[in-house]
């Protein structure tokens, strides 16, 4: 439902080249990478707050360019920063700004509200950082929109509310349609929810794929270091411990040196190593 | 889409800004604008003392916390609600004139009845929506909330230092009008006051209303609204 | 049943779920035309992706062992128990064979490779 082809923005302070991925409708996408790896620019480009310098944006087989006011109908956000007006209680923002949006429901914003025990009386400033994504949340999901677009919000959630988070989530992904862009670097996030994963690194896409073939497309070898290095070309990086050595290697679907110990990398191992790598960018690493 | 953008809802939103666009650095503007007037505030008591004449100043007043609290620049959340890039310049229009023309249609009721019950003059009504005018209209189209060189903002279509400088020449004039309210004037002084307001006023006004249609293309994009990361309030 | 999955074991996510509902359908503890959660309930209930469990039903309905109705889910399978088990004994004996090629390529003798098998059980 979404569709990402050969997108580029430079600027002064960032850039983001040639990033291209598609998300079905249905599935959450995980979107992963370090401080600076272009997450938020990326996000605000689907959002429809920055211009693109190159590529195209289809949403629901629309062009970002022609139908800019429909498209934003569909899309929920999530972002850090003040979303909303300070002085104005949650009530009144939702008010406000829920006036724009044909498909705004507020019964729909009061049953989230509750769930995230919000107090809508409240003013917008006097809520804490998490309290504010907990709203921009309820507000994103009580337009309807098809696309949720969150930005590094579970960083300021407490373990508690993660899990409802998750829930939510996939209640919100459950009909088959929507979906969900959720970037953040807690990799459990991405074990726990993530049907597609795209890894970022200094503005360029490392990886973009299904989890199931990601996973498959990696595995982590233990065990010692000469054959280890056997594996040659397919090593990503090789690290040497006290104790053995350890190595990403990509899976051939040949068999493994049964003296090795192998198995899946989590996201966190397969980001670990592939920064150390000095992954090379582009199409080659995409599954 | 574009008749979605009524005046009512402008309005409304309008009105819902003098809570919003509240906060306390905002008030820098309005008292730059007072401070002027103060040299006057003797004049000023004993021009209220009579009859009702400081309906006078509550239009006054009231333009400048509207132009206070009122920024050209949209609310974050304008930029994520469903309006093309078109429907946010009417919307940044149809604010403007609601912007100028809600304090000046106040400051006509006021007038009027000042008119019938005060010992005002009609110059001093006339310089008094003069004055009303300039500042919101001044800062209808610049204010935009945040410290620092407007001028070298792209937001504001590369405003030139001149243009700048005319600007708060305008202002403070207006300020000046003010105080030539409470003093009772002839008619010949009136028009020559007109006269220099018009020589002075009018091309800084005149360059700043140039750079408007640019100005206001600005704000409707979200990258150039924001690229100035000092901000004041929202 | 229970699914438990072990995110760092040595069999993938979705061999997990396979194995364990293998094991719970020879077992007898998901009965014959039992209806099994859906794909996107397991997901939710386990904690992984979508992706997973409906690659783990592909699986088992590639094994024959259930079957997907449109519109309306997952069941099992009619089946013969102990025929699902001695399938499951002829992939064992399979893998052993392959392993003692493997052994004997690299020269061990019979006695090592029990030796071996005794440390890693």
């Amino acid at each position: 439902m979404l569709k990402i082809e050969n997108v580029s923005k430079r600027k002064q302070t960032f850039e983001l080249n040639h990033i291209s991925f598609e998300l079905p409708g249905g599935y959450i996408m995980g979107l992963i990478g370090e401080n600076g790896a272009g997450k938020t620019t990326l996000l605000r480009i689907i959002a429809g707050l920055y211009s693109v310098d190159e590529g195209r944006l289809i949403f629901g087989g629309q062009d970002y360019m022609e139908t800019e006011a429909d498209i934003r109908q569909e899309i929920g956000v999530v972002f850090h920063g003040d979303m909303f007006d300070s002085s104005v209680s949650l009530a009144g923002n939702a008010r406000r700004y829920g006036s724009f949006y044909p498909a705004y429901d507020e019964n729909v914003l009061k049953h989230y509200a509750n769930l995230f025990q919000l107090n809508m009386k409240k003013r917008y400033r006097q809520l804490s950082k998490g309290e504010k994504l907990k709203f921009a949340l309820a507000f994103a999901l009580a337009h309807k929109p098809r696309l949720l677009l969150l930005d590094e919000p579970t960083a300021n959630f407490d373990t508690e509310f993660r899990t409802g988070f998750f829930q939510v989530l996939r209640e919100y992904t459950g009909n088959g349609e929507n979906s969900v862009i959720l970037s953040t670097h807690i990799t459990s996030d991405i074990d726990k929810a993530a049907d597609y994963l795209l890894y970022l690194r200094e503005g360029r896409q490392i990886l973009f794929g299904d989890i199931e073939r990601i996973r498959d497309a990696y595995r982590m070898a233990a065990g010692e270091d000469y054959k280890l290095r056997l594996l040659k070309e397919r090593v990503v990086h090789l690290e040497h411990g006290e104790y053995g050595s350890k190595a990403l290697v990509r899976n051939s679907g040949s068999p493994f040196d049964p003296a090795l110990r192998i198995w899946e990398p989590s996201i966190e191992e397969l980001m670990y190593h592939m920064a150390k790598g000095g992954m090379q960018h582009g199409s080659t690493d995409q599954l | 889409m574009a008749a979605q953008i009524s005046y009512k809802r402008v309005i409304r939103d309008y009105f819902a800004d003098f809570v919003s666009g509240f906060c306390k650095e905002r008030l820098g503007l309005p008292v730059c604008y007072m401070a002027v007037a103060c040299p006057f505030a003797g004049v000023l008591a004993d021009f209220c003392k009579e009859r009702l004449n400081w309906l006078i100043g509550i239009p006054v007043f009231f333009a400048l916390l509207s132009s206070a609290f009122h920024t050209v620049s949209l609310p974050f959340m304008m930029y994520l609600i469903p309006y093309s890039r078109q429907e946010r310049e009417t919307y940044i229009q149809k604010m403007l004139v609601v912007k100028v023309g809600i304090p000046i249609a106040f400051a006509c009721l006021c007038d009027i009845v000042a008119l019938f019950t005060g010992s005002v003059t009609f110059y001093a009504l006339i310089l008094q929506i003069i004055s009303i005018f300039v500042v919101t209209f001044i800062s209808g189209m610049l204010s935009d909330g945040r410290a620092g060189d407007m001028t070298e903002r792209r937001a504001y279509g590369g405003m030139r230092y001149y243009v700048f400088l005319l600007v708060l020449l305008c202002y403070f004039e207006g300020s000046g009008i003010l105080a030539l309210c409470m003093v009772p004037i002839s008619g010949t002084v009136f028009w020559i006051v007109i006269g220099i307001l018009a020589v002075t006023l009018l091309p800084g006004m005149a360059a700043a209303g140039m750079h408007w249609k640019d100005i206001r293309s600005s704000f409707a994009d979200y990258e150039l609204a924001v690229e100035t990361e000092v901000k004041v309030c929202r | 049943m229970q699914i438990i999955i072990e995110p760092h074991g040595t069999y993938a996510i979705y061999e997990q779920i396979v194995n364990q509902m293998k094991n719970a359908i020879v077992s007898g503890e998901l009965s014959a035309n039992e209806a099994l959660p859906s794909i996107r309930g397991l997901a939710a209930d386990i904690g992984v992706s979508v992706i997973t469990t409906k690659r783990a039903y592909e699986e088992l309905e590639r094994e024959g062992l259930i079957r997907s109705v449109a519109n309306k889910g997952f069941y099992v399978c009619e089946y013969n128990t102990d025929y699902l088990h001695e399938k499951q004994l002829i992939q064992v004996e399979k893998h052993f064979m392959e392993v003692i090629d493997l052994a004997k390529q690299a020269g061990l003798s019979k006695d090592e490779i029990r030796d071996m098998l005794e440390g890693l059980l």
